[in-house]
């Protein structure tokens, strides 16, 4: 009997595992593996535990646990494969062949480096548990007859030629340490004999299952050659790649955030009021009058305006408590005011479904364009790549959604944009900032400054009108939005004594708006009857009908001659009519 | 040699031409004859008046049909026919069974892709859309910030 010897292919790995009774076993991969001198099986990827067998639905019997090789990679088996689990915690599943499908697959398992077992799945090798056949060969200490399981192999693959040779396919991934749920799987057709004879066929592309990935079965039982000397060679040579991506189209929903937690009115050193004009009205002619003790506060404030730290006006409508004594500083001024019990607020601007007005191309950047108007923030661009989906994936139209989070005791605000994705989860995309506290001036220098701001915004304006007037009415949007832009984008400044900031914001739209810039097709009359529309799929010729262009086309078994060849390649690749 | 005279009435980019048939007749070659550029004669019977829409034949011999390029009344009795041969209708059942990627096609297209070849029109949509909820002027508040509580 022949010495048993592992032939390894050009990438050929043995994988040691250990189960948790730290035995050892042996898992080949692309091993070339002959089994007695005539005899040879070649190894698939899948090669697994001596002990373990797959039963002949593949579903896994006794292959749970969890299994560990020398780098203490966690391997573990589950019906649906192998699941290789790296310390890093990355899970990996190697599908096996499916049982039922028609490719035959042949798993190839060893005990030990210098012996194997086979076993066959797929409907058309009649699967068969071998676990028995195997448990004989092992009693007999492999001296009974190397050729037995080789021979059930042969029978379970080609059963009326048991005696002389077997074929079958076997499944192959490149690169062992770099499997990935999308490796790249290659069958190939190996052929077994005991005539004296064998050969393995590597060209099975009619076997395809998947991306095929060359290995050059050329290469085994011969030594590799090493490559004269190359200034270069420390840098490693070519390799195919690409393609490992995870296409992981999750998304986590970013939603709006809560408002803070704390406020400056819990400390007590400010207080906000909501005063009623009449309020106010009494509250001036308090400080005006004799009973304003001017000599106790300036104990404390060089000046009654010390103790106002803002006036203005807010657009909305604060939550407030009982109506109490206004004190100013410490003076009690005994005019009752509306104090405001919260210092944020959150404003829902409501939701747009924008539905797709094209369902195209079209609908996206850079032919689309969107842009959204923000009170007290300003005009501001946005994305329509955002906010766009495919009506297919997503029935319900792109959503957009504004809020605004509000601190009323600086004036401060962020909008929020959130849109949609495919999965109708929120996702916050765009945050713009602004200021929608108004303040009131209360000195003479405050509205001084505060003229001069209006004065300036004024130019703005009247540049709009005078487009208006040539009659342009994109001119009118356009400058009419940009006139927004600056009256809102001229943010207030926040000052705590008083300086004035800007009333633009109050002047100008209270809504949110988008401005949809669409594009106005240009589609001839039956434009794809006569030319087509893009298509970049892959088809037989007789299932499509109407006019068509092929990127590229095959023209096998056509009968005719090279310059017909070339003469329907050509018509097909300008134009047909089907 | 047999010669079948057809109308044509479909487009020379048509796999599968639309076809009257018109005659049938028995013709010859003379000299060499290219099976993609064949010239037939036609003695006798052949009526050029009745066989005025021929634009098409098929040759058997051949097994291809082809695009009649000229008819010349070489005399009184002889015509000649002068072909180009369609290679889509002569091998349209082949052709069929091809398989390509296809760039552009009438019905079975994917309009997320653009190749540039859908025109628009230099002028844009302007489109607004209001939100539902804004800061309404009826809600405007004054506000004083006072120091001390």
């Amino acid at each position: 009997m022949a010495t048993k010897q592992i032939v390894p292919l050009n990438s050929a790995k043995i994988l040691h595992l250990y189960n948790s009774d730290n035995v050892e076993y042996y898992v080949g991969l692309g091993y070339f593996l002959p089994i007695n001198q005539n005899i040879y099986g070649l190894c698939s990827p899948y090669i697994l535990l001596q002990k373990y067998y797959i039963s002949n639905t593949l579903k896994t019997q006794g292959l749970t646990g969890d299994w560990f090789d020398d780098n203490g990679n966690k391997y573990s088996f589950s019906a649906s494969g192998i699941v290789i689990t790296t310390p890093s915690d990355t899970t990996k599943t190697i599908e096996l062949p499916d049982p039922d499908s028609d490719k035959t697959a042949i798993l190839f398992f060893t005990y030990s480096e210098a012996d194997g077992f086979c076993i066959a799945v797929g409907k058309n090798a009649i699967p068969y548990d071998y676990s028995s056949q195997y448990s004989t060969y092992q009693t007999a200490q492999r001296t009974a007859n190397d050729y037995d399981y080789a021979y059930e192999l042969c029978d379970t693959i080609s059963a009326t030629n048991r005696d002389t040779y077997g074929w079958g396919t076997v499944l192959i991934v490149p690169d062992y340490n770099n499997i990935t749920p999308n490796s790249p799987v290659r069958s190939a057709m190996c052929l077994w004999t005991n005539k004296g004879n064998y050969s393995v066929i590597s060209d099975t592309t009619s076997f395809n299952m998947q991306s095929l990935i060359p290995i050059n079965f050329n290469g085994f039982n011969s030594p590799l050659v090493d490559s004269p000397d190359d200034p270069y060679q420390p840098g490693g040579t070519t390799t195919p790649g690409g393609g490992q991506g995870s296409f992981d189209r999750s998304s986590d929903p970013i939603d709006v955030p809560g408002l803070p937690l704390l406020s400056a009115i819990d400390t007590g050193f400010v207080s906000l009021w909501r005063p009623s004009p009449t309020e106010l009205i009494n509250l001036y002619n308090y400080m005006w009058s004799n009973a304003f003790d001017l000599e106790s506060f300036k104990k404390i404030f060089a000046n009654p305006i010390d103790a106002i730290m803002g006036f203005g006006i807010i657009p909305l409508n604060p939550v407030t408590g009982a109506a109490r004594s206004l004190k100013i500083g410490n003076i009690d001024t005994g005019v009752n005011v509306t104090p405001i019990t919260e210092q944020y607020y959150q404003v829902d601007c409501g939701t747009l479904y924008l539905d797709n007005y094209f369902d195209t191309y079209l609908e996206f950047e850079p032919y689309s364009t969107l842009e959204i108007f923000l009170p007290f923030c300003g005009c501001m661009q946005l994305s329509a790549d955002d906010f766009y989906r495919r009506k297919k994936e997503y029935p319900g139209g792109g959503k957009i959604n504004v809020k605004y989070n509000v601190d009323i005791l600086s004036g401060s605000c962020v909008a929020f944009i959130s849109c949609y994705d495919a999965n109708g989860a929120t996702t916050m995309t765009y945050e713009f900032n602004g200021n929608l506290l108004t303040q009131i001036p209360i000195t003479g220098n405050d509205f001084s400054g505060l003229y001069n701001a209006v004065l300036g915004i004024a130019g703005n304006v009247i540049s709009g009108v005078a487009h208006a007037a040539a009659g342009n009415a994109a001119g009118i949007l356009g400058d009419a939005v940009n006139a927004a832009h600056n009256v809102t984008s001229a943010k207030p400044s926040i000052n705590r004594s008083g300086t004035i900031g800007g009333s633009y914001g109050l002047l100008a739209n209270r809504k949110p708006f988008l401005i949809r810039n669409i594009p106005r097709e240009a589609v001839a009359w039956a434009q794809n009857t006569f030319q087509g529309y893009p298509s970049h799929i892959t088809t037989v010729i007789r299932s499509i009908n109407g006019y068509t262009e092929f990127e590229k086309v095959y023209t096998d078994n056509i009968p005719a001659s090279d310059n017909e060849l070339k003469e329907i390649v050509q018509i097909l690749e300008t134009g047909v009519i089907l | 040699m047999t010669i079948g005279l057809y109308y044509n009435k479909s487009d020379e980019r048509k796999l599968n031409k639309d076809l009257d048939a018109i005659a049938t007749y028995n013709g010859y070659l003379k000299n060499e004859c290219s099976i993609q550029n064949p010239v037939v004669y036609i003695e006798g019977a052949f009526n050029i008046g009745n066989n005025i829409n021929a634009n098409y034949m098929f040759l058997p011999d051949y097994r291809r049909y082809y695009y009649i390029t000229d008819i010349t009344q070489v005399r009184a009795n002889l015509v000649k026919i002068s072909g180009r041969v369609d290679v889509l209708m002569s091998f349209k059942d082949e052709i069929q069974n091809s398989i390509g990627v296809v760039r552009k096609q009438e019905h079975n297209y994917s309009l997320f892709l653009d190749d540039g070849s859908l025109k628009v029109y230099q002028d844009k949509l302007i489109i607004c859309k209001e939100f539902p909820n804004g800061f309404p002027r009826e809600n405007d508040r004054f506000i004083l910030v006072t120091a001390g509580g």
